[in-house]
């Protein structure tokens, strides 16, 4: 059985005191999970639903629902790419393309590195600085196929971030 | 010039989002005054109802109206819901103020919750909103450490806790009955109404959900007073309104306009027009769930009625301009596999209707359509529209009928016989 | 009491009833989904749209989230309401498989029946459907097609709400969502296989039943469940008249009957699968030792025996077990025979099962037979310092009994081994029984009885409701209803008195028993009130 860190843990529970109900913790908590194990495997459905005194059905509908929740662990860059009408207009599917000829992904697929996955998207609510991106948490707009080719060089520099998922670094890299 | 500056007024100021400067800038004043002159809750809301001001969500639901509704009496708790769900593609007027101005729409919240009887206001973000998240949070933190929020605030007796509640990648969160199963932890199923959610919402307790622009309206109604703000809009449509406007435009932004500006004032004159010399095709203008006008149909004032009888909608005030390279087609492929990907799953003819679309106009991309399935499409957009649970089924349709009916060539051209 | 017009037609039902159920009170069914009366309204499917009128106001809204108001005018079928609902039916049928040939839910299928009204006769799709799990087991009794499925959620709703436990989920989004259990947890609750009455198309199905008859073979017969004392209304499912497959096949499956006071909608799963024994390992002949005879020499040689018990051992020395499995006819009947005639002592019924239901909150009782309080009401049980059954047992077992009679018991599965035991240590053992069980391939005489499907008869439930139920199959081979063999022994023993049938019991038995005097042997009975057609399963 898979089980929260303590720091999790303590965090879950500050979080369930928020709702009038458990039940409305089940998406904070699968939040949290995927922050922790980089997905949500069936493990983590079972922790959360133990946490929470819900059945773990309940979970699995949520996390099968929600397109965040990774049902496969993603890569340890997660590019999201919007396709939507704004970002399609402006070049999405070149980046898109980019992302193909380069990483050699599709939407779905992770490098056999594991260190890119890629994802279409809907949209991002940006479409003023289309087309846009999300690298895990991060945004990143007014892109072109120099500007992600640069993006994804200095990812491929840096050394291995800390385990397991480097989305603690909450400064905004908003560009 | 119809652009004026009263809820995106502080945007441009990149320290906005910290409490004191805020403050030296007038955010949190109205609130103190209601508490300081023990204003009584009913007028607040007589002033938000003579104010005109309408959900800026997209419905336009007369905002006073709707907490009118709640019942005074309840034993129960009641809450607030802001919808800071912005998902429709095109609308990104909500980010706007979340980044920039996070204690305009906390003033609005607290002022709404006082004036409704509320403790505990719940903020429901978009998933994909990790920077507004951190805005907002920080923002709360401040407010509630400056006894603006929080238990008795101002020595007032009045509790308010606000919670910021983040979704997971759901576009029909954004409609508010999939906002509340969501809140309670389970999909984002729209539920069938009556009871509405002033009644039986949020845990089964009167709940009213407000949009993030409307919260930010609030606070000036205070100000201005309602006679003042209302005739920044319309007669039935008080104050202004955030205008979200991309594609190809020379100044893609948010722009804030009195109600009754015209579209084509929005496109020409503020945004700058289009670059590169291009002509305009066609206007998809209250998101992509409004039916697209063209060139020549622009000239409209937009506020919710003009909209509705020229055809389209106003929406959430999203336009996307569309210039003379696009194909129709694609931008119609593109939007339909949205709602194919949107749609909840829960009610047979979005669920089904959206998908079979979205595939037939992938069938026409590549070259497969015959002229029968414009028919097809149009009949199976009759089918779903105004028949499924919550409006994401019209959602589909809507737009399908208006990119059909005012571009059929441009499908045809892609048929071979 | 508001009073509405639907198709032209005035009807009044009571406050809070939706359109669906007010409808139904005049026999108009407006084509559903996901609308069941047990279960809450979700109003996903969009298929019973009708039109109401209301204050001048026409609009076009779901028949099960409105509910009937005075003055309301109700139109089932507008060209605009059979094109809302075509629509519907047309997007259902967009994934769906269109295997109807290898489908068991051919024939109680409501994209079948919808169909047949709302046609569409062209298939406007040529864009792939769907692939989801087919073949799919979700639990011990239950089968899933996924793409047959129309994500009514009713299956959902039933674990939910009338069980309590969500054991299955409708996972995924959109129209790529699929109805099914989690991973490693089963849809076995007790009463799983009431999702299959509920699934309104051929996405659940009953193991037990798959490609075992069509369904417009089988003859449907009302019945009482005799699996525990609750007396659920059941429909047995029955065919004698096609022998292609297990030859001697009768009973096919058990429905629930929809009863308010008893079972609403539901049955267990103990109920459902409980048939089993109709069909296996009976007695038809009767038999004095080894050898098969006919009725009148073992009723003789039975008579005989139990003189001369009588005559050599005396009351004391005679035992008598009764199942109360048994009909309320059999019980009076036996009563008349063993206490009021022969006067005996040792008779009891409490006799226990080696089938022990487990109880819930649902519907299940912890007692294994379906007439108890019935042998009580009758009067049936010891005389003054008679033993009961653990004593009659531990008697005949020391020799202190000698002669016993046993009907319908399950000794065997009771006592296991000892059972051939119990037989040899006592001079004789008169076996009243279906099945050919160790104590039946040791009595002295074997007299083959009818079940309950194959007469009529009573139960009285551990409430004391008295219900019947009515015969379903011929009896078995030469077996003969309980209550007919104590008659005929009776007449062998002296007694004057006779029945004509089942229905001649009963109006005897129940003299002076208001609970039973009120029930009317030739009503329809078992329905109800309210708009409920009786004959009724499918929702």
């Amino acid at each position: 059985m898979l089980q929260f860190s303590d720091a999790t843990r303590q965090q879950a529970l500050a979080l369930i005191e928020k709702y009038p109900r458990k039940s409305a913790a089940i998406i904070p908590l699968l939040h949290l999970a995927q922050k922790e194990f980089g997905w949500i495997s069936e493990e983590a459905e079972l922790a959360v639903a133990q946490l929470l005194d819900v059945p773990v059905v309940s979970v699995r509908e949520v996390s099968g629902f929600y397109f965040m929740f990774h049902k496969h662990p993603p890569g340890r860059y997660h590019l999201q790419v919007c396709h939507n009408i704004s970002c399609s207009l402006l070049g999405a599917e070149t980046i898109l393309d980019w992302i193909r000829e380069h990483l050699g992904i599709e939407s779905g697929q992770t490098t056999p590195d594991g260190l890119f996955s890629v994802e279409r998207m809907e949209c991002l609510a940006c479409c003023d600085r289309a087309p846009a991106m999300l690298i895990n948490d991060e945004l990143h707009v007014h892109l072109t196929r120099d500007k992600l080719a640069a993006l994804v060089e200095e990812r491929r520099r840096q050394a291995p971030p800390p385990e397991p998922h480097p989305t603690d670094n909450h400064e905004s890299m908003e560009t | 010039m119809p652009q004026i500056s009263l809820v995106s007024k502080n945007f441009q100021y990149p320290d906005q989002v910290e409490l004191q400067a805020a403050l030296s800038r007038g955010a949190w004043e109205q609130w103190k005054r209601v508490l300081a002159e023990k204003i009584p809750p009913a007028a607040i809301i007589e002033e938000v109802k003579a104010a005109k001001l309408r959900g800026q969500g997209g419905a336009g639901f007369p905002t006073g109206v709707k907490w009118g509704f709640v019942p005074k009496d309840s034993p129960k708790p009641k809450y607030l819901c802001v919808n800071a769900d912005e998902g429709e593609p095109g609308t990104f007027k909500d980010r706007a103020i979340l980044e920039n101005d996070p204690h305009l729409m906390l003033e609005g919240v607290a002022i709404t919750c006082y004036a409704v009887g509320i403790h505990t206001a719940f903020v429901y973000m978009r998933g994909e909103f990790y920077q507004p998240q951190r805005v907002m949070e920080k923002a709360i933190r401040e407010a509630t450490e400056a006894g603006l929020l929080g238990k008795n605030i101002q020595g007032s007796g009045f509790d308010l806790d606000v919670i910021v509640h983040m979704g997971a990648g759901a576009y029909i969160c954004g409609e508010e009955t999939a906002l509340l199963n969501s809140l309670e932890g389970w999909k984002g199923w729209p539920r069938l109404k009556p009871p509405f959610p002033a009644v039986v919402g949020a845990f089964g307790c009167p709940t009213v959900i407000n949009n993030v622009e409307t919260m930010a309206g609030v606070p000036h109604i205070m100000r201005l007073g309602a006679a003042e703000f209302q005739k920044l809009g319309t007669e039935k449509d008080g104050g202004t309104k955030l205008f979200a406007i991309s594609g190809h435009v020379a100044k893609p932004g948010v722009y804030e306009m009195t109600m009754g500006s015209s579209l084509k004032e929005l496109i020409y004159d503020v945004a700058g027009g289009l670059p590169g010399g291009r002509r305009l095709k066609a206007v998809i203008p209250g998101g992509s769930s409004a039916p697209v006008l063209k060139a020549d149909e622009i000239d409209v004032p937009l506020e919710f009625e003009a909209m509705a009888a020229a055809g389209t909608m106003l929406g959430s005030g999203a336009v996307i301009v569309l210039d003379e390279t696009v194909s129709i087609p694609e931008v119609f492929m593109v939007t339909a596999r949205f709602y194919a990907h949107e749609s909840c799953g829960q009610c047979t003819q979005c669920r089904e209707g959206c998908t079979w679309i979205y595939k037939i106009s992938k069938k026409i991309l590549a070259g497969h359509g015959q002229p029968s399935d414009l028919d097809l499409m149009l009949d199976l957009a009759d089918n779903m529209n105004g028949k499924t649970v919550c409006p994401l089924g019209a959602a589909m349709a809507l737009p399908t009928i208006g990119f059909l009916k005012k571009f059929p060539h441009e499908f045809l051209a892609l048929m071979k016989s | 009491m508001p009073e509405l017009t639907i198709d032209g037609r005035a009807v009044q039902v009571p406050d809070g009833t939706n359109l669906i159920l007010a409808a139904r009170k005049l026999g108009i069914d407006v084509p559903h989904f996901c609308y069941h009366p047990g279960l809450t309204v979700v109003g996903s499917c969009r298929m019973c749209q009708v039109e109401i009128e209301m204050g001048g106001r026409k609009r076009m809204d779901l028949a099960c989230a409105n509910q009937a108001a005075d003055g309301m005018v109700v139109r089932v079928n507008t060209p605009e309401t059979i094109k809302a609902r075509k629509g519907v039916l047309e997007f259902l049928l967009m994934n769906h498989p269109i295997d109807c040939p290898v489908c068991d839910d051919a024939g109680e299928c409501k994209l079948q029946d919808y169909y047949m009204v709302h046609g569409l006769y062209q298939n406007r799709l040529d864009v792939p459907k769907w692939h989801k799990p087919k073949v799919y087991s979700v639990g011990p009794r239950v089968i899933l097609d996924a793409e047959r499925c129309v994500l009514c959620s009713r299956c959902v709703r039933f674990c939910d709400e009338i069980w309590g436990d969500r054991q299955l989920g409708i996972f995924g989004h959109g129209s790529e969502e699929v109805l099914i259990n989690y991973p490693g947890k089963e849809l076995d609750n007790p009463y799983s296989v009431n999702v299959v009455d509920l699934c309104p198309v051929g996405a659940l199905l009953e193991k037990k039943f798959r490609f075992q008859r069509r369904v417009w073979y089988l003859k449907s017969v009302k019945s009482i469940c005799p699996r525990c004392s609750r007396g659920c209304n059941i429909y047995l499912h029955v065919d004698q008249d096609h022998d292609y497959k297990q030859p001697g096949k009768r009973v096919f499956r058990v429905k629930p009957r929809y009863n308010p006071e008893v079972n609403r909608w539901w049955i267990s799963d103990r109920g459902r699968n409980g048939f089993d024994f109709i069909d296996q390992n009976r007695v038809g002949v009767p038999r004095i030792q080894d050898e098969e005879v006919t009725w009148e020499e073992a009723l003789g040689r039975a008579a005989e025996l139990i003189r001369a018990g009588l005559k050599t051992w005396g009351p004391q020395g005679l035992g008598v077990l009764v199942a109360p499995s048994a009909s309320n006819e059999d019980a009076f009947v036996a009563r008349r025979l063993l206490r009021d005639l022969l006067k005996l002592e040792h008779v009891d019924f409490d006799v226990p099962s080696s089938d022990q239901p487990q109880a819930d909150h649902l519907l299940l009782t912890d007692d294994p037979y379906p007439n108890r309080q019935g042998f009580r009401d009758l009067g049936f049980g010891p005389g003054e310092g008679g033993m009961r059954t653990a004593d009659i047992v531990k008697a005949a077992q020391n020799g202190k009994i000698k002669g016993l009679i046993v009907a319908g018991t399950d000794l065997e599965g009771v006592l296991g081994d000892r059972a051939a035991g119990l037989a040899e240590k006592l001079g004789w053992l008169i076996c009243v029984s279906y099945a050919g069980d160790a104590l039946w391939q040791r009595a002295a005489v074997g007299l083959p009885m009818a079940v309950y499907a194959e007469r009529p008869g009573t139960f009285t439930n551990f409430k004391g409701k008295v219900q019947k139920f009515e015969q379903a199959l011929t009896p078995f081979g030469a077996s003969q209803p309980q209550w007919l063999i104590w008659q005929r022994l009776a007449q062998k023993l002296g007694a004057k008195w006779s029945y004509e049938d089942e229905r001649a019991v009963f109006k005897d038995l129940s003299q002076g028993k208001p609970a039973y005097d009120t029930l009317d042997w030739f009503a329809t009975f078992g329905a109800g009130p309210g708009p409920y057609n009786d004959n009724w399963y499918m929702w």
